[in-house]
């Protein structure tokens, strides 16, 4: 029998090894003769390189060599990618300023952190000892952290080709019906926020194991990623210059991304020209303090909005102005996600008849910004949830009413909003109904009438999040039946960063072919097995993957059914294949005439065009997925000091079909986290004066931990998606897209009792003593 | 003054003799040296617990000593809580069983951790469990399933408490 | 995180250390080791060799006497912790400790180290200001204590030591009737105290307390006790009015820390409210 089907809370399969110790992670590597590499980085947040002095480090014991921006540029390499920015047109339809980011700083150094040498040594001791050695002169230059204050014409620009600090001026939607809208508004809701910077973290330091191999002329590499295609082809298009063949690289375990491990860092190409400069594998972990001062960081935007309502509360229209902070650098996707990631996301499920987003992009004297968890959705999210609720209070309909008036209602849907958001499901009601009664809403009046008795504010705060999956990219899998193990092998272009996916195809396959989970592997990341790959981000893999082994799985047994119309003596058009209770046969029929799918590949040698029974599969077909929900967040705040707590929290969503609901409960779980991790502490501080990171280590810098959160009561509703074959909406990331806003509303109706209307995330005890006592703060 | 150090560790019921350097943590012996892959390392800070492993039954992070002072010890990782046929520990199971972990980078310190508190706590409440757990840092889970599966594990999991809902079975 | 290099010794005895701490210039003293150790894998720290006090098995003992306990510079926190005397006569302790670092940190970390590490927001330093403390000391072949509110004086290294090492910390047993508490407001990233509080009180007549011993954490630029406050509770009797006053005087004797996590006027805020709270909870117990 096979008890590994989809819909069912099948434990994961990957569990296994993991729970033992021995998960395959990228430091894990070593290969025989490898050197170390360590890398020099920038004490200073702007400053001019005057002078690089080698030699005491290269007479360290163990050296065997130290690289500078210099020799790189020599020996020809080209830019660390930034491939998004040629997708973006600015407003007057110029491009965008593109960045130059060198392997390693030839003359200048943006940020602290930004990476000028590198030690390569025997031992990691001894390329950390030599590391102290590599004398540099600098020139310190002003500096400019703030995003607002980056966008100020008279701030010192960082980038002096561009004359300013703006990368660009970028616009999308109708500008004029959007302020039509609100010059004719009944009422307008005004709102300035800040989307805070995050340190993505994930627990698994980035890492990198350069190999290159002179007879084949084959650099391989291994390296915890979120998808080996794009990376191979990011290192070798845009930095090695050199055909993508000439790259393999290599992913296996790898300990969370987020977003942020999915983009061609600047040691990723340098392990790779040391080890063919050197003829030796090279070896490169980061260490935390590296992590926080050189992997892409997430969110910094500040966004000033109006939202246009009739007299009933219907919504005319909404015009965003945001400026985001890209940091030092445009990193490979930085340019794409406050633009065209979010798209017009912030329309939200809410029919907006005109909407404008107009968005200023600078750089600044920070760590590069890219896509974290959510990427532009959280965002997007976040201001109109925010708006809402200030809409809800200021017209009197509260923030349930406004919402329900301008929901797009599940009878109306597939909806097509323009100008880009084509929803094809939803029962935005349904769910929002679910989430108040969970939340028992009918007593919130009573048990906050209980809380001022005893001092406390307590405020319900509520989001109605949605969230546009990713699609529009080709998905490549491959299945190979193995005769010999009695398995079939499973390859797909997206990887797993912890999610469950080997579990998740298992089950699939199985229900596919009919066999039990133990004659299934799924094989990790290797560029060399596919030709190609989406990786995974934008909680698209569950659709993308299935699509693309429903592919390869009916190509697989389209192929089988000629061997077994040949063993079994019959037409093909008379051989089916039984994948079911406990059969994995192809059969005549109509008769008990069988072959098992083993059988089969054994014969397959000599009567297909491979020498195994293997199938490949590409699918593009399958269009966005919207998932969405009702958050509700309940917040107890004590008014002397600013100490909170969340009290309750209700996330009632619509992932669709759900294939393992255990897994949609853990995605769900670590994205609430991550989302209540930046709305309730995380803070990333850089100084004004030096910019440098003040919140550079798990000292400064806190994240959630276990004793640090509620109970969280998730549950969803199954409304299937229409844009692809399984009905499947993406969790990967909704929870990080729903739980910022619900936690900020119920912690300003909270703040609303004492008389403050406005506070941004981070929320700390500290913050909200601020607020509420008005407290101006000292210089320390 | 020794600036180098022969020492012997017994690891997972190994007996291990190594070389080392005086500044050597150990969990750079033990990953470096002795190739255990189990204990993880995940800051410098000693603050989020990816690289705890049992010394002599007690949980530490193995950043957070050198390796020479770990002489003589019997040090035990994830890799040593199954038993030798490969069963898992009934916490092993248990975070199976409760979906506690995705990309595993913290698992193994978190086992340990969660060893040491049943060691101590034989009946620990769900506080209890996120105290011990205080050290342990994971981005992915958001913690819930963790201390599922730990209640899980003692026995104390309140029935409807579990968030994976029949996990329990 | 890898150190610096540096020689090592692991003496068995208390002689053998201290010859070797007079014969290495620049040599650290490893206990607990969970201060140190991070600063050597930050490269905060590199001494030229490093002496492992793990192997002196004569400090590793929790000695019980009859009005108080000597507690063995080596013996972890977690060991001390689980002690059944100690739990009985010294709850302060107990009770600032489970507030203190995180279970690994303790089953390393010694009281000894923290008192001489001091940190400006520690927990346990609080608690053995509260405690009156006594810090041993051995060095030049004898041995000599400090009160621990003259160990912990805001300036490194703790005690003014030099060449010398701590081998014990005395603590006299709370009174049967002493009312104590430990309360403390957490960085949430790094955990020790914003602003916190390690409170004794033994009632006495009329309302004024018999003893007051007051010791403050996180807020103030050093740990410290508050002896006006204290004076105050032990004059009584004690309005709520009269209560508030005399921590707004006290707090007005003290400097107070600020950073981009919480600012001087906040950690004063937070101390007040701390202890205005605390000391009304155990008044009225």
């Amino acid at each position: 029998m096979v008890k590994f089907g989809v819909g069912q809370s099948v434990r994961r399969v990957e569990d296994d090894r993991l729970i033992t110790g021995g998960g395959r992670y990228a430091d894990d590597f070593r290969a025989p003769g490898q050197a170390y590499m360590v890398v020099v980085r920038s004490p200073y947040a702007h400053a001019k390189i005057l002078s690089i002095d080698t030699e005491s480090a290269r007479a360290a014991p163990g050296v065997v060599d130290v690289l500078t921006g210099q020799e790189l540029q020599e020996a020809g390499l080209g830019e660390v990618s930034n491939a998004a920015v040629a997708l973006i047109k600015q407003r007057d339809g110029s491009p965008a300023f593109k960045t130059t980011r060198h392997v390693l700083a030839v003359d200048r150094v943006r940020h602290a952190g930004d990476a000028i040498a590198a030690v390569i040594a025997e031992s990691e001791a001894e390329a950390r000892d030599a590391a102290e050695l590599v004398m540099i002169d600098f020139e310190e230059l002003p500096v400019v952290v703030d995003t607002e204050k980056a966008a100020d014409p008279s701030s010192p620009a960082i980038w002096e080709e561009a004359g300013s600090n703006l990368a660009y001026d970028w616009g999308k939607g109708d500008e004029e019906a959007a302020r039509a809208a609100i010059a004719n508004a009944h009422h307008v809701t005004k709102l300035k926020l800040i989307n805070n910077r995050i340190v993505v973290n994930a627990m698994e330091p980035r890492a990198a194991l350069g190999m290159y191999d002179k007879e084949q002329d084959r650099y391989t590499l291994h390296v915890p990623s979120q998808g080996v295609h794009g990376l191979r082809d990011r290192i070798a298009n845009d930095t090695l210059k050199i055909a993508p063949e000439k790259l393999r690289v290599i992913t296996e375990d790898v300990g969370g991304g987020f977003g942020m491990k999915t983009f061609a860092y600047p040691e990723y190409p340098l392990v790779l020209y040391a080890a063919k400069k050197l003829g030796r594998p090279v070896k490169w972990t980061a260490d935390r303090a590296e992590s926080f001062l050189s992997d892409t960081q997430g969110r910094d935007h500040v966004t000033e909005a109006q939202l246009a309502l009739d007299a009933e509360g219907h919504i005319l229209g909404i015009y965003i102005d945001t400026i985001a902070n890209l940091g030092a650098y445009q990193s490979q996707f930085g340019a794409f996600i406050p633009t065209l990631a979010p798209r017009d996301m912030q329309a939200g499920v809410y029919k907006v008849p005109a909407i404008y987003n107009h968005v200023r992009a600078v750089l600044t004297n920070t760590v590069p910004v890219d896509a974290y968890r959510g990427a532009g959705r959280p965002e997007a999210s976040y201001l109109i949830e925010r708006l809402m609720d200030k809409a809800g209070y200021e017209t009197g309909l509260g923030p349930i009413e406004i919402r329900r008036r301008n929901f797009i209602p599940a009878e109306e849907m597939p909806y097509n909003q323009k100008p880009s958001l084509p929803f094809d499901s939803g029962d935005f009601n349904r769910n929002l109904n679910d989430a108040l009664a969970k939340a028992d809403y009918e007593a919130f009046e009573k048990r906050r009438a209980e809380k001022a008795k005893e001092g406390k504010l307590l405020g319900l705060g509520l989001c109605y999040y949605v969230e546009r999956t990713a699609a529009g990219m080709s998905e490549f899998a491959q299945l190979a039946v193995d005769a010999e193990a009695n398995v079939v092998h499973v390859y797909t272009g997206s990887q797993t960063n912890g999610q469950g996916h080997e579990t998740v195809w298992t089950q699939f396959i199985s229900s596919r072919l009919g066999l039990d989970a133990d004659q299934i592997v799924v094989h990790s990341g290797d560029s060399d097995v596919l030709p190609g790959g989406a990786g995974t981000g934008g909680s698209k893999a569950v659709y993308m993957s299935t699509g693309a082994l429903g592919v390869a799985s009916d190509t697989l047994i389209e192929k089988g059914k000629q061997i077994a119309a040949n063993e079994l003596e019959a037409a093909v058009a008379d051989i089916e294949y039984r994948g079911a209770d406990g059969e994995a046969v192809f059969a005549v029929v109509g008769t008990d005439k069988r072959i098992d799918l083993f059988e089969v590949a054994r014969k397959a040698e000599g009567q297909t065009d491979s020498a195994a029974l293997e199938a490949a599969g590409e699918y593009k077909e399958a269009g966005n997925s919207y998932p969405n929900g009702a958050h509700i967040c309940e917040v107890e705040i004590d008014r002397d000091t600013g100490d909170f707590e969340i009290t309750r929290y209700i996330a009632v969503d619509d992932f669709g079909h759900v294939i393992n609901p255990m897994i949609v409960a853990g995605q769900v779980h670590g994205g609430i986290v991550q989302g209540l991790g930046q709305a309730m502490g995380e803070r990333t501080v850089y100084d004004e004066e030096s910019g440098q990171l003040l919140t550079g280590s798990f000292q400064d810098y806190w994240m959630p931990r276990a004793d640090d959160l509620p109970f969280f009561d998730t549950s969803y509703n199954e409304i299937p998606s229409k844009s692809n074959q399984l009905g499947v909406k993406g969790a990967g990331e909704a929870g990080t897209v729903g739980a910022p806003s619900a936690f900020i509303n119920a912690v300003l109706d909270a703040l609303r009792l004492a008389g403050v209307e406005n506070i941004d995330m981070p929320v700390t005890p500290y913050s909200l003593w601020k607020a509420l006592h008005g407290a101006e703060e000292k210089a320390a | 003054m020794k600036s180098e150090l022969d020492i012997m560790l017994t690891v997972d019921g190994a007996e291990e003799r190594t070389t080392v350097e005086p500044r050597m943590l150990l969990i750079q012996a033990l990953r470096e040296k002795l190739g255990v892959k189990g204990p993880h390392i995940g800051c410098e800070s000693g603050r989020c617990g990816a690289c705890t492993v049992l010394v002599n039954g007690e949980a530490v992070k193995s950043c957070m000593m050198l390796a020479a002072q770990a002489d003589g010890a019997k040090i035990t990782t994830a890799a040593g809580l199954a038993a030798e046929d490969g069963t898992l520990h009934p916490l092993q199971q248990a975070f199976h069983e409760h979906h506690a972990l995705q990309c595993g980078y913290c698992t193994p310190g978190m086992l340990c951790a969660a060893m040491d508190l049943l060691k101590t706590n034989p009946k620990p409440n769900e506080n209890d469990v996120r105290q011990a757990l205080r050290g342990n840092l994971c981005r992915c889970t958001g913690y819930q399933h963790i201390v599922d599966a730990v209640l899980s594990a003692a026995g104390t999991l309140g029935s409807g408490a579990s968030a994976v809902k029949g996990a329990a079975e | 995180m890898i150190p610096a290099a540096f020689d090592y010794a692991r003496p068995a005895t208390l002689e053998e250390a201290a010859s070797l701490l007079s014969q290495e210039g620049g040599a650290a003293l490893l206990a607990g080791g969970q201060s140190l150790i991070t600063e050597l894998k930050q490269r905060r720290a590199s001494p030229r060799a490093v002496i492992d006090l793990n192997s002196i098995t004569e400090l590793s003992a929790i000695e019980h006497g009859p009005d108080g306990v000597r507690i063995g510079a080596m013996v972890r926190q977690a060991e001390l912790l689980r002690d059944g005397t100690v739990q009985k006569r010294l709850p302060l302790l107990c009770e600032t400790g489970a507030a203190a670092g995180d279970p690994m940190i303790r089953r390393l970390g010694t009281l000894a180290g923290a008192l001489c590490e001091a940190e400006p927001g520690g927990d346990w330093v609080a608690a053995a200001l509260a405690l009156e403390a006594e810090v041993e000391i051995y060095g030049k072949g004898s041995t000599r204590r400090l009160s621990a509110a003259d160990f912990v004086t805001g300036t490194k290294p703790a005690g003014g030591l030099q060449g010398e090492i701590v081998t014990a910390v005395h603590l006299p047993y709370q009174k049967k009737d002493s009312r104590s508490t430990y309360r403390k407001v957490k960085h949430n990233a790094v955990g020790w105290s914003i602003a916190s509080a390690a409170i004794s009180l033994e009632p006495g007549e009329g309302g004024a307390c018999r003893k007051a011993r007051i010791a403050v954490s996180g807020a103030p630029s050093h740990p410290q006790r508050l002896p006006a406050l204290e004076a105050a509770l032990t004059a009584g009797p004690y309005e709520a009015e009269h209560l508030r006053a005399a921590i707004e005087e006290a707090l007005d004797g003290l400097t107070f820390r600020g950073d981009h996590y919480a600012s001087a006027d906040y950690r004063r805020t937070r101390l007040g409210i701390l202890l205005s709270r605390t000391l009304q909870e155990l008044l009225a117990a």
